[in-house]
């Protein structure tokens, strides 16, 4: 499915200035620093970033979890922050997560199959007979066997487990899902059997995924669309094999350039640049750009004024003083 | 060039309910000075369990070496007396983990803690040692070494605490280091400093490493030989290029195949699909009698699933446990 060429319907999902502050003792978190991103239907959005970016934080807010400082989240146009229970109750069928830890997501003391009813009972789908039937069909379809349904998490693997967290974010036939690491806690060769089944299900049911990784390799198999965040901001939004060709963001490419590529052939690490120092504390950032501490560019300018995220060309997004368009329609990047 | 650790049928078992059951069998291998020699396997292969087996760091009970030798300059590391490992550990092999924060004392100073590593291994006065240890922090990297060995380690950052570990695991000098996921936890931009760090003291120090990991990435850019470990056994050995160019044995190349690229994702459009090795690794108390992969193997046929194929060298100082590699080896 291409969605990178069709014309551009009204978005599914449309989340504007979201801002997740946290007061703490010694002044305040940003965790999540104004924030704007659309998601197509049928399309994989990728957000990728080190720990503390808050990626995840963002994640939490777009489901209800998380109650946003500021912004809001639109829903097939319909703003769901601050939505009543009962709206929220309606708009979180269409919109369900998984999780990096199937386990710490599922009740232990629940029959599988019952945990994968649970969103159907809830949401007062079907008679018993047709929810039971549901079930088998969804676990038919990720993967597990129908006669395990009547087991307890504790006795699946971690593939298989996040495969039930999968089949009960389906059964209420969502559009949306928001995938919070769902690979990363896996096995190489389970988290490709976990990213096939995500990749099959979208092309089947037409959903959108919001997929949300700190491995770039990952994210940049399975997304349309990536956006790379640094200390609670989008630094760079592209179509994902325009992020891999012309990275613009000084950190995007510290990002491609420090992932180990399992290629010996290919120009290793040895031979990249690579950038110094950790991420700061997202308690009280750096001023202006969040990045310069760590961007070998940096000028006076980046810690005077925060660059806003701007349109360089087609679908590429980024925010950085220094990348401009030339003069001859090239693009010109520190 | 010769070896500088040569392990020889290595068998490491851990009580269980029923029994011994084993979940190292029958490994060997050799190590040269100065180069990188990687394990890579998923969890449950048996590949941290061997790093700890050569420094016999494992609790006995419940584990134990039932067999081998671990060959230190021709001297069997399983003999020794523990006074004498003692010795062994950090002056002739030192070890560094995933987790820095687990090994080091959260109530020590970090130079306190490098000092006494070094005063374990080198008879030097406290003045000496202390001095000794901020060169050693300037070594890794570490800024302002003279006031940041005061600190404690929560003071320090997930990539300041490895390079911390790293400093202490450098202190004795010793000629293995044995690095087991020391990137694992770290983010991918301080993981990209750690490798170019263990690289460049490598050089510096003239030191063998023996890297543990499950990240294929990681063992393209810095080892130069690669042992694939599934269930406990080695399944393939060859060079860093031949491995990755043309894997022998079928769980490497599904290894391989499961491991999403960059590069090839955006060079060819649309997105290739990831081949998927179906069902999962076995217990060690559950392994099949054949070929441990013969459950999930795309390519096994009868004796694959009765009789357990040997580790046995291919071509070009390779090696499989495979029947195909080796079949086709002999007819070559």
């Amino acid at each position: 499915m291409s969605t990178q060429d069709a014309p551009v319907p009204a978005p599914l999902l449309a989340i504007e200035d979201i801002q997740v502050l946290f007061p703490v003792r010694h002044g305040t978190l940003r965790a999540v620093d104004g924030i704007s991103l659309e998601l197509q239907r049928g399309e994989t959005l990728g957000l990728v970033g080190e720990s503390g970016c808050g990626k995840s934080t963002l994640g939490k807010t777009i489901v209800g979890l998380v109650k946003p400082t500021r912004g809001s989240v639109k829903l097939n146009g319909v703003d769901i922050v601050g939505a009543s229970r009962q709206e929220l109750r309606r708009h979180r069928a269409r919109m369900q997560m998984i999780f990096q830890d199937p386990y710490a997501s599922l009740n232990p003391r629940l029959a599988v199959g019952r945990i994968i009813e649970e969103p159907l009972i809830v949401h007062n789908m079907g008679s018993r007979a047709e929810r039971r039937e549901k079930v088998l069909a969804l676990a038919q379809r990720v993967g597990l066997h129908p006669e395990s349904m009547n087991r307890h998490p504790h006795e699946f693997s971690g593939g298989q487990r996040q495969r039930i967290g999968i089949a009960r974010a389906l059964a209420l036939n969502p559009e949306l899902i928001i995938c919070d690491e769902p690979v990363s806690a896996l096995d190489v060769s389970v988290q490709a059997q976990v990213i096939n089944l995500l990749v099959d299900l979208q092309r089947e049911h037409g959903l959108s995924y919001l997929f949300i990784s700190h491995d770039l390799s990952v994210v940049q198999h399975i997304a349309h669309r990536v956006a790379v965040m640094y200390l609670g901001k989008i630094v760079e939004l592209s179509p994902r094999a325009r992020l891999w060709s012309q990275p613009l963001h000084p950190y995007t490419r510290a990002l491609i350039n420090a992932v180990p590529v399992p290629d010996p052939e290919q120009p290793g690490l040895r031979e990249h640049p690579l950038i110094e120092g950790e991420i700061p504390s997202s308690i009280d950032p750096p001023s202006g750009c969040h990045f310069r501490t760590r961007c070998p560019f940096a000028a006076a300018e980046c810690a005077e004024r925060e660059p806003p995220l701007r349109n360089i060309t087609g679908d590429h997004w980024v925010a950085c003083h220094f990348v401009e368009r030339t003069a001859d329609g090239g693009i010109s990047a520190p | 060039m010769s070896s500088i650790l040569e392990v020889r049928g290595l068998t490491t078992q851990f009580s269980g309910p029923k029994g011994y059951v084993t979940v190292v069998e029958n490994v060997s291998f050799a190590m040269k000075p100065g180069a990188t020699l990687a394990i890579v396997g998923e969890s449950g292969s048996g590949k941290s369990v061997t790093a700890m087996s050569l420094l016999r760091v494992l609790p006995e009970p419940p584990a134990r070496i039932a067999a081998g030798k671990v060959l230190l300059s021709g001297k069997d590391l399983l003999q020794l007396g523990e006074q004498a490992m003692r010795r062994v550990r950090g002056r002739d092999i030192s070890m560094i983990f995933q987790e820095p924060m687990t090994s080091l004392n959260p109530v020590m100073t970090i130079g306190g803690q490098i000092v006494e590593a070094i005063r374990e291994h080198r008879e030097l006065s406290a003045d000496e040692a202390r001095a000794e240890a901020v060169a050693l922090l300037d070594r890794v990297r570490i800024p302002d070494a003279g006031h940041r060995i005061d600190d404690y380690p929560h003071r320090l950052s997930g990539g300041m605490r490895q390079r911390v570990m790293i400093a202490m695991a450098l202190a004795g000098r010793p000629k293995i280091l044995i690095a087991d996921e020391p990137t694992t936890a770290l983010d991918v931009t301080v993981q990209a400093q750690i490798l170019a760090l263990l690289a460049r003291l490598q050089s510096e120090f003239g030191m063998g490493i023996l890297l543990i990991t499950h990240n294929l990435g990681v063992v393209a850019q810095i080892a130069q030989r690669v042992l694939v470990m599934y269930a406990g056994r080695i399944v393939e050995e060859a060079p860093v290029r031949d491995l990755f160019q043309d894997p022998l044995h079928p769980y490497t190349e599904g290894l391989l195949g499961a491991t999403p690229r960059m590069y090839q994702d955006a060079e060819a459009g649309a997105r290739h699909r990831l081949i998927d090795i179906a069902g999962i690794v076995p217990q060690p108390d559950q392994l099949p009698p054949g070929c441990a992969f013969a459950p999930r193997c795309p390519k096994a046929f009868a004796r694959c699933r009765e009789e357990r194929p040997a580790l046995l060298p291919t071509r070009d100082g390779r090696q499989s446990a495979c029947f195909l590699t080796q079949n086709t080896a002999a007819s070559a």
